[in-house]
C-alpha cells in the first residue's frame, strides 16, 4: 500500500537536479516506474536506442551528441578502457588485487592513483583549462607552455604541475599510440584534434616534451564541450575497466608472483640492529 | 626534448628513502627509529604526526594536538563526510570502503584539511604582513573583496559562533599557550569582524591553523597532519547503520527529487 508521505510541515528537503526525474510506481513512492535522464525515458527508450558513448555524452553535456561526437567518445572509450598493465592507476588496482581486497578497493586504488597530475585525470583537467584559455592560438600556447611557474602561488592539495600538462615529462619522442589516437580523433572532424595534429611538433618544442595520451584526451574532450571537471571525471571513469581486469588477474596469481622490489629500496636513515630490553641484539 | 627518460632509467629498481622499511623476521624502521624497540612507548598520534612531518611532538604540545583531534570528531551521520560512511553502511558495503570514501572527501573546499591548508596559509602570510607594518583591517577587507571568503572564518550552512572555539581557547589557557603570535592574530581578526559588523566568525579550522602555525608547522605539514582529524567521527555512523535495517538511513521517495530540467522528449 502506498503510504502518505507528503503534506508534513515544514516542507521536506529535496535533491535539486536538472539531470534526473522519476515517476513513482503507484503502489510504492520509493520505487521508480519511469526514469527520465535529461528528458529522455531511460528504460522506455534509451536502453534500446542509445549507445553507451551517446548516453555518456548525454549525461555530461545534457544533449544528444552528433554521430561524429558519439564516435569520438567511443574512440576515447576504447583507447582508455585499459591504460595497460604498467600504468600507475592499474598498478594501484593490482596492489589491491594481489592483497585479495574487495573489488571496489581495486577501483578506489585506481581512482586514487589515476587522479593525479602525472598522467592522470587532474592533468587532463589542467590541460582542458589550457584549451579553454588558449583555444587554437599558437602564440597563446607558446606563452602558456613556456611560462615560468608562479612562485608565490597559495598552497593547495594539488601541487603546482611539474611538467606542462599534456606532455610526457619522461618522453623521448611522441609514441606511436599517441599518434594513432590523435589521427583517429582528428578523422572524426574534431577541430582541436585536427589542429593538434598539425601543430604537434611546434607545441612539443614549446613544452620541451613530447605530447602524450592525456594531452590527446584533453584536446578532444575540450572540443566535445567538456569543462575541466567533466573531462577529469570522464577520464577517471573510462580507465576503470583495465584496472578491474588486471587487478582480478593479479588476485588469481597472488603476491608471490607480483613485484615487491625486494632489492630496490635503499634505506638512508637506518639505526641498524638495536638491543632490546632483554639485551637481545636483533 | 630536454630530460628524456634518463631519470626513469636511473630510478628503475632504485628508490632511496629515509622514511622507513621493514626487515622481515627482524625489525621495522620508522623514520630513523627501530619501531618495536625505540618507539614502543609512543602514542599513536605522536607516531602519526612524526610520520607526516618528521617532527616529534610530545608533552603539552602532543596533548593539545590530541585534544584538537578529539574536539572535531563528531559522529553525527548527517555531516557530509560521515554521511558517506553511513550510506556505505545502509547499503551494506564494507568498513574500509565506507571509511575511505569519507576520508577521500575530507579534502573538501568548504571544510576539513583543504580548507585548513588555506587557513594556515592565510594566517601565516597575514602575520608576516602585519609584522612588516601593514594594516590588519586593510588586509582583511582586501581579502574579503578579492576572494569573498576569509579562510579560517565562517562555516557552511550554520552561522554564529563555532562551538569548538570556547573549549579550545580554554584548553590553550590551561596549557598557557593563548599568547602565540598566530593565535593572537586570529583573535584580533575576530575582534575586527565583530567591530565591522561582519557575520563571519573564527572557525575551528582557523583556530587550529593558528595553533599549528605557532607550533611552526608548514601548511602542507598541517594539511597532511589533519587528514585523519575527522576520522574518529566517521565509523560510528557506519556501525550504527549496520544496527538499523538495511536501506533505512534517510531513504528518499521519488517525489523528494526536485527536477528542474528538460521536459520529456523522444530519442528518435
Amino acid at each position: 500500500m502506498a503510504r502518505e508521505v507528503e503534506g508534513d510541515t515544514p516542507p521536506k528537503e529535496k535533491i535539486r537536479t536538472t539531470i534526473w526525474a522519476e515517476t513513482p510506481e503507484v503502489d510504492n513512492p520509493f520505487a521508480a516506474r519511469v526514469c527520465h535522464c535529461h528528458g529522455y525515458d531511460v528504460f522506455g527508450e534509451l536502453i534500446t536506442k542509445a549507445s553507451l558513448p551517446e548516453y555518456l555524452y548525454l549525461l555530461f553535456r545534457g544533449e544528444r551528441p552528433t554521430p561524429e561526437q558519439a564516435r569520438a567518445v567511443e574512440i576515447l572509450g576504447v583507447a582508455f578502457a585499459n591504460p595497460g598493465v604498467r600504468d600507475l592507476s592499474v598498478r594501484g588496482a593490482m596492489n589491491a588485487g594481489v592483497a585479495d581486497a574487495t573489488s571496489a578497493a581495486y577501483l578506489v586504488a585506481a581512482l586514487s592513483v589515476g587522479a593525479g597530475q602525472n598522467g592522470g585525470a587532474h592533468e587532463v583537467a589542467r590541460c582542458v583549462e589550457l584549451w579553454n584559455q588558449n583555444g587554437r592560438g599558437l602564440d597563446l600556447w607558446r606563452a602558456s607552455l613556456t611560462a615560468e611557474p608562479a612562485e608565490d602561488a597559495a598552497p593547495d592539495i594539488w601541487l603546482e604541475p611539474e611538467h606542462p600538462p599534456g606532455f610526457d615529462p619522461h618522453g623521448v619522442s611522441c609514441a606511436l599510440p599517441v599518434l594513432q589516437l590523435l589521427d583517429a580523433l582528428a578523422d572524426t572532424g574534431l577541430e582541436n584534434s585536427r589542429w593538434l595534429r598539425e601543430q604537434r611538433t611546434a607545441l612539443e618544442s614549446f613544452a620541451d616534451h613530447p605530447l602524450y595520451l592525456p594531452g590527446v584526451a584533453a584536446a578532444a574532450l575540450a572540443d566535445l564541450g567538456f569543462g575541466p571537471e567533466q573531462a577529469e571525471l570522464l577520464f577517471l571513469i573510462l580507465r576503470l575497466p583495465g584496472a578491474a581486469v588486471h587487478a582480478l588477474e593479479q588476485r588469481g596469481l597472488g603476491p608471490n608472483r607480483y613485484p615487491f622490489f625486494a632489492r630496490g629500496l635503499k634505506l638512508t636513515d637506518d639505526p641498524g640492529p638495536i638491543s632490546d630490553d632483554l639485551g637481545i641484539v636483533v | 626534448m630536454s630530460s628524456g627518460n634518463e631519470r626513469l632509467i636511473e630510478a628503475e629498481d632504485h628508490y632511496e628513502t629515509a622514511v622507513g622499511a621493514m626487515f622481515p623476521g627482524e625489525r621495522a624502521v620508522f623514520r630513523g627509529y627501530d619501531l618495536h624497540r625505540q618507539l614502543k612507548s609512543w602514542e599513536w598520534l605522536e607516531l602519526y604526526i612524526y610520520g607526516v612531518t618528521g617532527r616529534h611532538f610530545s608533552g603539552d604540545d602532543l596533548r593539545i594536538l590530541n585534544t584538537l583531534f578529539v574536539f572535531t570528531s563528531y559522529p553525527d551521520p548527517r555531516i557530509w563526510l560521515n554521511r558517506i560512511a553511513a550510506l556505505a553502511g545502509t547499503a551494506r558495503s564494507t568498513g574500509a570502503l565506507g571509511l575511505s570514501g569519507a576520508i577521500s572527501a575530507a579534502e573538501a573546499t568548504i571544510l576539513g584539511p583543504r580548507a585548513n591548508l588555506r587557513a594556515i596559509h592565510f594566517c601565516q602570510t597575514t602575520r608576516k604582513r602585519v609584522d612588516a607594518g601593514e594594516d590588519l583591517e586593510e588586509i582583511v577587507i582586501g581579502e574579503l573583496r578579492q576572494r569573498r571568503v576569509l579562510y579560517g572564518f565562517g562555516r557552511p550552512v550554520v552561522s554564529g559562533d563555532d562551538e569548538r572555539i570556547a573549549p579550545t581557547m580554554k584548553l590553550l589557557q590551561e596549557y598557557g599557550r593563548v599568547d602565540g603570535s598566530h593565535i593572537s592574530l586570529v583573535q584580533d581578526i575576530q575582534t575586527l569582524l565583530i567591530k565591522k559588523r561582519l557575520r563571519l566568525r573564527l572557525n575551528f579550522g582557523g583556530l587550529t591553523a593558528a595553533i599549528c602555525a605557532d607550533f611552526g608547522l608548514a601548511p602542507r605539514q598541517f594539511y597532511l597532519g589533519s587528514l585523519l582529524s575527522l576520522a574518529a567521527g566517521m565509523l560510528p555512523g557506519f556501525v550504527d547503520t549496520l544496527e538499523h535495517e538495511e536501506g533505512t538511513f534517510f531513504p528518499l521517495h521519488c517525489n523528494r527529487v526536485d527536477y528542474r530540467g528538460q521536459e520529456p522528449r523522444r530519442w528518435i
